[in-house]
């Protein structure tokens, strides 16, 4: 099974909620948000991303089940991983990782993993360098790493300490992200 | 830049194998995709870049194992964590309780003093503690020695104080705590309501019976799907019919209705009752 990973701070919600609203609703793909949010927030996020998604979005309790064409918010104040056989969440209240918990590189180096070569990872605007180390585990992986172009991020931060950690293979505005993963076949 | 350590499934259960070995803790319970990911940051942290090292480490070095598997061991995250949860607690479980001439609580696998300090604040405002006893169990002494020193990091206290202010806006707790020249202790005197006992969650009995209340939030995470299931059904047969049992936020209870029979009394806070 192929997966998609992505990963943002600040400046990425805009984004989020137009690569969910460009997907169409029979996507074949299972895609996991990890987006840094303030931890005493859990209510809001998922209906806010929902307002223009066909997709179906959860927040997912530990050990839920995976479906492809499903959408996985990692919940406040945990890390998402997804299991090896890629066919269920895992969370866990480890210590933060780069300030962050969620943290992108452990839900990145979780998908790494899982998916190996079929495991498509986008890093969004972003305030730090939480997921170079995730693009960095995909990139070896042998998958695909996509960052947003950091002309059009509202923070650069993440995506350029990613640049640093990893040869990236698509340095993508929005709109190309968008059309990617729309044409995308694993 | 850190590099990306990546165990192998063949790696993994040579680690674990050799833990086992020289030490007689069989890891096998545990959830075997957030333990590889503990060994991973464990390496990363002590520079270790090969399995073999550290599995010659493990095999040498008995102290040295001591402190991986208390490295590895995942800690609660800060004292007042999901205050809803705790106003619940506040509003509609301790209530109901104090009816009762005697509340027994188990606090189960404690790997910190969060969720216990947290407990026994709450408990003592509600005037609960005098008629409470208060179980903490670990398999690991040293967990529960320093728990009973009650020494406080001075980070997570500050955050342990904004989750407070997120429960109670013009509330204090400065009070439960005794800021001493180089640290922080949390109240000698509440941390002298609890029994501490070491005891393991997998193979031992509970330290009591009949408990009103059970806290094991975020703890069942850490455990393989097949050990969690034995682990929530000795809990849940340790409690009194009607009494409460919580769990994390982001845990649930599927895959468990065989073995229990608890009704949610919140949703939201994860909440249950034995019925």
């Amino acid at each position: 099974m192929l997966g998609v990973v992505i990963g943002g701070s600040a400046g990425s919600f805009p984004i989020v909620t137009n690569i969910l609203a460009a997907l169409p609703k029979n996507y074949p793909y299972p895609l996991f948000l990890c987006l840094h949010r303030l931890k005493h927030v859990r209510t809001g996020f998922v209906e806010a991303l929902s307002l223009k998604s066909a997709l179906p979005i959860h927040e997912p309790h530990d050990r839920e089940q995976v479906l492809p064409g499903h959408v996985y918010l990692a919940p406040a104040n945990y890390h998402m991983y997804i299991t090896t056989s890629g066919t269920c969440i895992s969370l866990s209240t480890e210590e933060v990782v780069n300030h962050s918990r969620p943290s992108i590189d452990i839900t990145f180096c979780s998908a790494a993993k899982t998916f190996g070569s079929k495991c498509v990872g986008i890093l969004l605007s972003g305030a730090n360098k939480d997921g170079a180390l995730g693009c960095k585990a995909i990139k070896d992986a042998g998958a695909t790493v996509i960052v947003q172009a950091p002309d059009e991020c509202q923070v650069r931060t993440m995506t350029l300490a990613a640049m640093k950690a990893t040869t990236v293979d698509f340095v993508f505005s929005s709109h190309q992200i968008i059309s990617y993963l729309q044409k995308l076949n694993g | 830049m850190d590099e990306v350590l990546n165990i192998s499934e063949e790696d993994f259960r040579r680690i674990v194998s050799a833990v086992r070995t020289a030490s007689k803790v069989d890891l096998i319970h545990y959830e075997p995709l957030l333990l590889c990911h503990r060994f991973e940051r464990f390496m990363q942290m002590q520079g270790y870049s090969s399995v073999s090292v550290l599995i010659e480490k493990i095999m040498q070095d008995r102290v040295f194992v001591d402190i991986l598997l208390n490295r590895i061991r995942v800690q609660t995250t800060e004292m007042f964590r999901d205050p809803q949860m705790w106003r619940e607690l506040d509003q509609n479980v301790f209530p109901r309780l104090k009816g009762e001439s005697v509340i027994k609580i188990w606090v189960p696998d404690v790997c910190g003093d969060d969720e216990l300090n947290t407990l026994l604040i709450m408990l003592d405002r509600n005037d609960l503690l005098s008629k409470s006893m208060v179980y903490a169990t670990s398999a690991y002494a040293k967990v529960l020695a320093d728990v009973k020193i009650g020494q406080i990091d001075a980070k997570k206290l500050e955050i342990s104080l904004d989750n407070y202010s997120r429960l109670e806006p013009n509330g204090s707790i400065e009070g439960y705590f005794e800021r001493l020249d180089k640290y922080t202790c949390f109240s000698s005197k509440l941390l002298s309501n609890v029994i501490f006992i070491e005891r393991s969650l997998i193979f031992d009995n509970p330290p009591d019976k009949g408990f009103n209340l059970v806290l094991f939030r975020n703890r069942a995470l850490n455990y393989s799907q097949y050990t969690r299931k034995s682990i929530i059904e000795k809990l849940y047969k340790s409690m009194i019919i009607g009494g409460y049992f919580i769990l994390g936020i982001g845990e649930n209870l599927k895959g468990l209705e065989q073995v229990t029979n608890f009704v949610s009394m919140s949703k939201t806070e994860n909440i249950f009752r034995k019925l």
